[in-house]
């Protein structure tokens, strides 16, 4: 195969990566509401097979029961962390009313429609806390059905009616003799007229009746990760597997103009080189002795004129003059996701932002580049077979279906056949979201006709790494001497994640929701709003980081609320509920309150507060700091969060991923930066881009408040209140205000000097 | 290629390395010791923590060569059945996350617990901040490295 031919090749990856044919109004928009009488399709062979088998019977594509009464459940999504092998499992077996301790959960691929998440268009993608969220009905449902096709199967062997039965924990019980039969032996039983039961909104479990939902039951993966054997990419070995790792372009769309190897001898012979369009490849039967021969080959690149240009600090600094340019024009934010912005009479968002009796303030914030950091660096393995038509993938990914969808687009064949493994992912953090490891291996074995496993270094995957982008906020407020606020206008000037990866999936006049989600205040009262982005494109990998575009725009927005409120002399916090218009951001924004022993002032500590929600979720954090002021370091010395992600399914899993996020975004807001100078990422490993150690860590307190009967979105929920609740507490404690994330100490000495 | 002679887990293994061969890869590609990761190659985050004659050590910083006529301890080899006071700490306070920190965490916790009987929390975050967890698990490893602490 012809480098050209790789080229086209990459560039239909890319098509395809973006495509993953889930429609622009799918995403984000759930069908919400639960599908009553819905049927899911059984098992063709399950219910043709005949009498007395001793074989398992599958209930549906989710889930399996085998005579001995073991409850085998699918995980068809990307374990990174966040619980969802064991919280998708423990809901279905909690309609089934299954025994709990007979279930195993079988991590599946992509394999049937059933998994797909309506979020994204009916394909499976672990991405944006929306798993739990989104197929919460269906697995329900899943569970729900095989529960009553096992109490019709016990009413016909016992020619009772259905009416006369119930389940507990495994059995199927006859309510007046208390004659009981097993899950197990009922799946043993004649076959013959099995029906397909549909299920009714009715038998569905009330939130009381539920007996592990909300119970802490421990997490599956857990003992696994304790003594080694769980299997990330990392350590998928296949039999005549060849190692590759790849000497990559430092810019995004480089190319290899010529390379020279100065290996000799044996090495020179043990090791195979291919040329891709995007680096170099060097293959060996022996890893370590390819990460030794790569570093006697050096490569001379063809660098994008474009991107070369690219200084990320001057660029931010630009952005931020955009953002406050009243002449540049930007995408007006979606409808669909933002009714706000059409709220108020036509023109009054302007006319309020011009009535001389409103009191008027702007301000402008900026973020820059930060890493994803995930612990396990990128890696993947691949067998193509001799067809060159077929394929089989071990992947740690987030980007199930677009696995298939990206290695059947190098292979010119159906996704139909790629099958992907998905193993457990050293972190994702919305990195693994996107497939370049996966086409290295797809292409490499392609070429080669062997298994190939790729694997990037640290090295590799910071300086290959797709960041969050530069952003500069811009907000203009009107408001009266109560603090009602009359208008609110957002501008985020910003690069596009999904111009970058997935082009399809912007809006029509490029609307970006990474770039976007939070620039709507839709929890506070707020007479007339709107938002917009001007998107800029430095030629940059791009890609959605925990929080997604709530990292940047809420920072902006929760330290202008702050703004305002220290305008008006309110206290940030009553400010803040008195211009909450849901019960649920009072609620949490009450028991912040109350945690933090909010409004105490301590020597050299001092507290700030932010609020944000997040998918239906909402969540206010409270900062407690102290700042050396000498060496501009500042300490979170205590952090205090109330959430409500509506149903807890797992509530320690819960407190875990918020302590995670907190933590996460209190090193992106203190010290984590990418930089680029002339395109090309100046930092390389923990060393100069420093993320949060133990020694750093706060006391962190949560509280969950439950403020609905199903679940919403958790993993990001910690992140977005960390930035705004520090820099509050920095103006609290010196009055001075930090618009800049991260807020190094250099930074924060030259900011306190002033 | 080198041939060396290592002691793994209380076994006496041959294996071909190359010269630079680090402890690391060959503990995990020739070996098949998986439980060992590589999170940095750099010495800087500690999830290729292991022990040599009981000491923990940064896996990727050391050559293969090196341990000959040592003894190495990996996470599969910290306890028979996965049962060491620390991995039942882990699985009762839930630490792990992604998980894939957490071999370097349990086999760092493990050098301490053997220096200091019981370590305090200053003394814990002072050992540990050797090692990152990117998951943010750090606050649950201290409650698990006090936890098992009482049990050793
Ligand atoms: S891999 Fe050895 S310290 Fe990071
Ligand atoms: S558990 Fe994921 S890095 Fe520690």
């Amino acid at each position: 195969m012809s480098i050209k031919d790789m080229k086209t090749n990459y560039n239909e990856i890319k098509e395809f990566a973006a495509l993953s044919n889930a429609s622009r109004r799918n995403f984000l928009i759930g069908s919400g509401g639960l599908v009553v009488g819905l049927t899911l399709p059984f098992n063709k062979l399950a219910l043709a097979t005949g009498d007395g088998i001793k074989a398992s019977q599958q209930m549906n594509a989710w889930v399996t029961i085998d005579p001995s009464g073991l409850v085998t459940i699918a995980s068809p999504n990307a374990e990174m962390g966040q619980g969802t092998m064991t919280a998708m499992p423990l809901i279905l077996a909690e309609e089934l009313d299954a025994d709990w301790s007979k279930v195993v959960v079988k991590q599946v691929g992509p394999t049937s429609k059933e998994y797909g998440n309506p979020f994204f268009g009916g394909i499976v993608h672990t991405v944006a806390s929306l798993t739990t969220a989104a197929l919460f009905d269906k697995v329900r449902l899943a569970g729900a059905q095989a529960r009553l096709f096992l109490l019709e199967r016990a009413a016909k062997h016992w020619k009772i009616p259905v009416s006369q039965l119930k389940t507990d924990t495994g059995f199927v019980i006859h309510k007046t003799s208390n004659k009981r039969i097993s899950y197990g032996e009922l799946v043993t039983l004649s076959r013959e007229g099995d029906k397909i039961p549909v299920v009714k909104k009715s038998d569905l479990k009330k939130t009381n009746q539920y007996k592990l939902i909300g119970k802490n039951v421990p997490r599956v993966d857990i003992p696994i990760k304790v003594d080694g054997t769980a299997e990330f990419g990392m350590d998928v070995v296949v039999p005549g597997m060849v190692h590759a790792s790849i000497i990559r372009a430092p810019m995004h769309g480089a190319t290899v103009k010529s390379f020279q190897n100065d290996n000799k001898g044996e090495i020179a012979k043990a090791i195979k080189l291919i040329k891709l369009p995007y680096g170099v490849a060097v293959l060996a039967k022996d890893l370590e002795l390819v990460l030794s021969a790569r570093k006697n080959i050096e490569v001379i690149w063809n660098f994008p004129k474009a991107g070369r240009k690219y200084n990320s600090e001057t660029a931010l600094k630009e952005y931020v003059k955009i953002s406050e340019d009243k002449n540049v024009k930007g995408v007006t934010w979606w409808k669909p996701y933002f009714p706000q912005a059409i709220k108020g009479k036509k023109g009054y968002l302007q006319s309020a932002l011009s009535d001389s009796k409103l009191t008027k303030l702007s301000a402008t914030y900026q973020t820059e580049h930060t890493y994803h950091g995930q612990m396990e660096p990128m890696n993947a393995t691949a067998l193509v077979d001799k067809s060159g038509k077929k394929a089989e993938i071990w992947a740690p990914t987030q980007a199930i279906s677009v696995t298939t969808f990206a290695a059947a687009g190098i292979l010119k064949t159906s996704p139909q056949n790629i099958k992907v493994n998905t193993t457990f992912l050293g972190g994702g953090f919305g990195r693994r979201a996107q497939v370049d490891y996966v086409v290295d291996a797809v292409l490499l074995s392609k070429i080669t006709k062997q298994p190939i496993k790729v694997v990037w270094t640290r090295e590799d995957d910071v300086v290959g790494g797709a960041f969050k982008p530069n952003s500069a906020m811009h907000i203009d407020a009107a408001f009266d001497s109560k603090g009602k606020i009359e208008a609110w206008s957002h501008r985020t000037v910003s690069e596009s994640p999904l111009k970058f990866y997935a082009p399809k999936l912007l809006g029509k006049k490029g609307e970006d929701i990474l770039v976007m989600s939070g620039a709507e205040q839709l929890q506070y009262n707020i007479s007339a709003q709107s938002a917009d982005h001007v998107i800029q494109d430095n030629g940059t990998r791009l890609a959605p980081w925990r929080g997604i575009g709530h990292g940047q725009n809420k920072f902006a927005s929760e330290c202008f609320m702050d703004e305002i409120a220290v305008s008006l002399k309110l206290d940030p916090a009553s400010f803040r509920l008195n211009s909450a218009n849901n019960p649920r951001t009072k609620a949490v924004l009450e028991k912040v309150i109350k945690m933090s022993g909010w409004g105490k002032k301590k020597n050299g500590v001092a507290q700030g507060i932010a609020y944000s929600d997040y998918n239906g979720s909402h969540s206010a954090g409270v900062a407690e700091i102290s700042l050396d002021r000498k060496s501009g370091k500042i300490k979170v010395e205590k952090y205090f969060i109330a959430i409500d992600a509506g149903l807890a399914i797992l509530p320690d899993n819960i407190l875990a991923q918020i302590e995670g996020a907190v933590i996460y975004g209190i090193s992106a807001a203190l010290t984590e930066k990418i930089t680029h100078k002339e395109g090309i990422v100046e930092q390389s490993n923990f060393h100069d881009y420093e993320v949060m150690r133990m020694s750093e860590v706060p006391e962190i307190s949560i509280e969950i408040i439950e403020g609905a009967d199903r679940p919403s979105s958790v993993g990001e929920l910690g992140l977005p209140t960390v930035g705004p609740a520090i820099s509050n507490a920095l103006f609290q404690l010196t009055g001075k205000r930090a618009r800049t994330l991260p807020m190094t100490q250099d930074f924060i000495k030259e900011l306190i000097m002033v | 290629m080198n041939s060396i002679n290592v002691k793994v887990n209380g076994k006496f293994k041959k294996v071909e390395v190359i010269e630079e061969a680090t402890l690391l890869w060959t503990l995990r590609e020739k070996l098949g010791l998986k439980g060992t990761k590589f999170g940095c190659g750099a010495g800087l985050c500690g999830a290729c923590t292991v022990h040599v004659n009981g000491k923990p050590v940064r896996s990727c910083q050391i050559s293969a060569e090196s341990i000959v006529g040592k003894s190495v301890t990996t996470i599969e080899g910290l306890s028979k059945l996965g049962d060491h006071p620390l991995q039942k700490a882990w699985v009762q306070e839930q630490v792990p996350q992604c998980g894939y920190c957490q071999s370097g965490q349990i086999m760092r916790a493990a050098g301490l617990l053997k220096k200091t009987k019981s370590p305090s929390r200053k003394e814990i975050v002072a050992y540990m901040s050797t090692n990152i967890c990117r998951c943010g698990t750090y606050n649950r490893i201290i409650s698990a490295i006090t936890a098992a602490a009482k049990e050793v």
